[in-house]
């Protein structure tokens, strides 16, 4: 049977973007913990 | 004559003949455009870009028939043609926009197209909500080639390959060669724009059609707004930007557009083949996770104990995308300029001026001074307070983690920060200008002047199609300066010497 991707198309491409989306939400989890924290102790 | 030192025809030629394929380029991308006003029925675009895109190809024909060479790049000449890819790409990229009569003369054209190229997004055009689409789509269209280094695509489509590749590519301020190969790095670079392009330009379709968007204007939306999210440029289809969504959901995803645009290539690499944990040993990671955070808890800090926001989802969707906007130099807006000047107080906008400064990785369409150069200068400080506090004898070494674990040399520390003082230079001068033009403070003049020169494209309201012709020209120049990092516009002006002293001595 012909291959029509090379091995690892797919694979490689959902590490990068699954990767990039976890880095993604640990910014806004950080952020949001900050936020939380700010608005408790000063608003 | 090899050497560029004393230059003579054969070097003007070869210079010529490469910056020739570069307009071919332009002229090419402008055949998009040109086919979507075509489509929409968009006649006086359409014969914008028609000429356009001729003038282009006619200084490519050109310069090919007349300057047609065999021999290869120096790493001088490669950075001289970076340079002026740059200023002339942008010269001539303005063409359709001056002839679509939206911009106050050529020099706010030329402008519009720097802006666009060096992926910066301050925009000088008037009535943006009602500028026709493939005029629009043009714009986004720049952003992205400039982002993805339009001398990289150009030559890698046109040149022949090999070495005269890769001298371009490093001169265009990527100090890292993400592959060995030029052309398996200009592919992968390809790879991870396609692969996210489709990822979330169909999360933000999606996300547009649910806010009762049509399907053509989601797309339109979508797309555009992937290309200035990804590039780092900061464009937007409407005038108020990112506000005009009113939706958490398109400013988390054009978040973590924005994420994806600052990370240097070579961590995509490691996210996509290799080991992911590079992306939390890399000192660029590390020193845009220290810088960010505290630059974030002085926003925090700042905004609500004056008051301004007392919600956490608030300090998020205002504070932190405008943040993450900043450190990625994209420059979407989720504030009119005026929040900046008249609510934001003084702290979080200096704080945005430094995250602004500071920029986002190297090796990626990100602007600023670059985290790597900042985690540079902190080593070396740290490397001369160690060698100062130790016995004379002691032999200080310091290393830092950039794809493998490096020594810090003396070179590596002075090219770093002599970068670092240039471009702080660079915002001192236009801060200056903008004073000398009188009507604002030396805050807002120096926060308007960061963000041309870092290329990061938040305004607060200086840059309009109303400011003076003088300030327009050196915010250009910054844009140029700042984009290419210095070196290959000192690399012409040395050259532009060099030529002027042979001439002299002949």
């Amino acid at each position: 049977m012909t291959r029509r991707t090379t091995p690892g198309f797919w694979r490689e491409r959902l590490r990068g973007v699954g990767f990039l989306l976890a880095l993604g939400f640990a910014v806004l989890g950080v952020a949001a913990t900050i936020a939380w924290l700010s608005v408790l102790v000063l608003a | 004559m090899t050497t560029i030192l004393t230059p003579d025809a054969t070097d003007l030629k070869l210079i010529g003949y490469y910056l020739g394929k570069v307009m071919l380029g332009i002229g090419v991308l402008q055949l998009i455009p040109l086919a979507v006003a075509l489509g929409w029925g968009e006649w006086n675009s359409a014969s914008a870009f028609a000429i356009g895109a001729s003038v282009a190809v006619l200084i490519w024909a050109l310069s090919d028939a007349a300057l047609a060479t065999r021999r290869s790049l120096t790493w001088a000449h490669g950075m001289v043609v970076v340079a002026l890819s740059w200023l002339v790409g942008a010269i001539v990229a303005a063409v359709p926009m001056l002839l679509s009569g939206r911009f106050s003369g050529p020099l706010y054209a030329v402008f519009e197209a720097m802006s666009a190229l060096t992926t910066t997004g301050m925009s000088v055009i008037h009535d943006l909500d009602h500028t026709p689409f493939s005029m629009d789509l043009y714009r986004h269209l720049l952003q992205i080639s400039g982002g993805l280094g339009i001398v990289i695509v150009v030559l890698s489509v046109f040149a022949a390959g090999g070495a005269r590749i890769t001298t371009l590519y490093v001169s265009e301020a990527r100090d890292e060669r993400v592959l060995p190969n030029i052309i398996r790095t200009a592919r992968f670079i390809s790879q991870v724009a396609a692969t996210l392009f489709v990822v979330f330009t169909t999360a933000l379709f999606v996300t547009l059609m649910a806010s009762g968007f049509t399907p053509n204007r989601a797309a339109y939306h979508a797309v555009n707004l992937f290309f200035s999210s990804f590039a780092t440029g900061g464009f937007s289809v409407m005038q108020s930007s990112i506000i005009y969504y009113h939706s958490a959901w398109v400013e988390l995803i054009v978040g973590l557009i924005m994420i994806a645009g600052t990370l240097s290539f070579g961590l995509h690499l490691a996210m996509w083949r290799e080991d992911p944990r590079e992306v939390l040993r890399h000192l660029e990671t590390r020193t845009l996770a220290v810088t960010t955070t505290a630059f974030f808890v002085l926003i925090a800090f700042a905004l609500v104990s004056a008051g301004v926001y007392d919600s956490v989802e608030q300090l998020l969707r205002k504070g932190l995308f405008t943040l993450i906007s900043a450190v990625s130099s994209t420059g979407h807006q989720v504030n009119v300029g005026d929040v900046y000047l008249h609510d934001w107080g003084v702290l979080a906008p200096a704080a945005i001026v430094g995250a602004m400064a500071i920029g986002g990785m190297a090796s990626s369409t990100a602007g600023g001074i670059k985290a790597m150069r900042i985690g540079i200068t902190f080593k070396s400080l740290t490397h001369d307070i160690r060698r100062i506090l130790l016995p004379e004898a002691a032999l200080v070494v310091t290393t830092y983690h950039a794809g493998k674990r490096q020594m810090l040399r003396d070179e590596t520390a002075r090219a770093a920060t002599t970068v670092l003082l240039l471009f702080i230079a660079s915002h001192l001068f236009g801060a200056m200008v903008g004073l000398a033009y009188g009507g604002f403070d030396i805050t807002q003049t120096l926060f308007e002047s960061v963000s041309v020169g870092s290329n990061i494209g938040i305004s607060i309201g200086i840059v309009s199609p109303q400011m003076p012709d003088g300030l327009a020209a050196v915010y250009i120049v910054q844009m140029w300066l700042g984009r290419l990092e210095f070196v290959a516009v000192f690399a012409l002006l040395g050259y532009l010497v060099s030529l002027a002293r042979g001439r002299a001595r002949a």
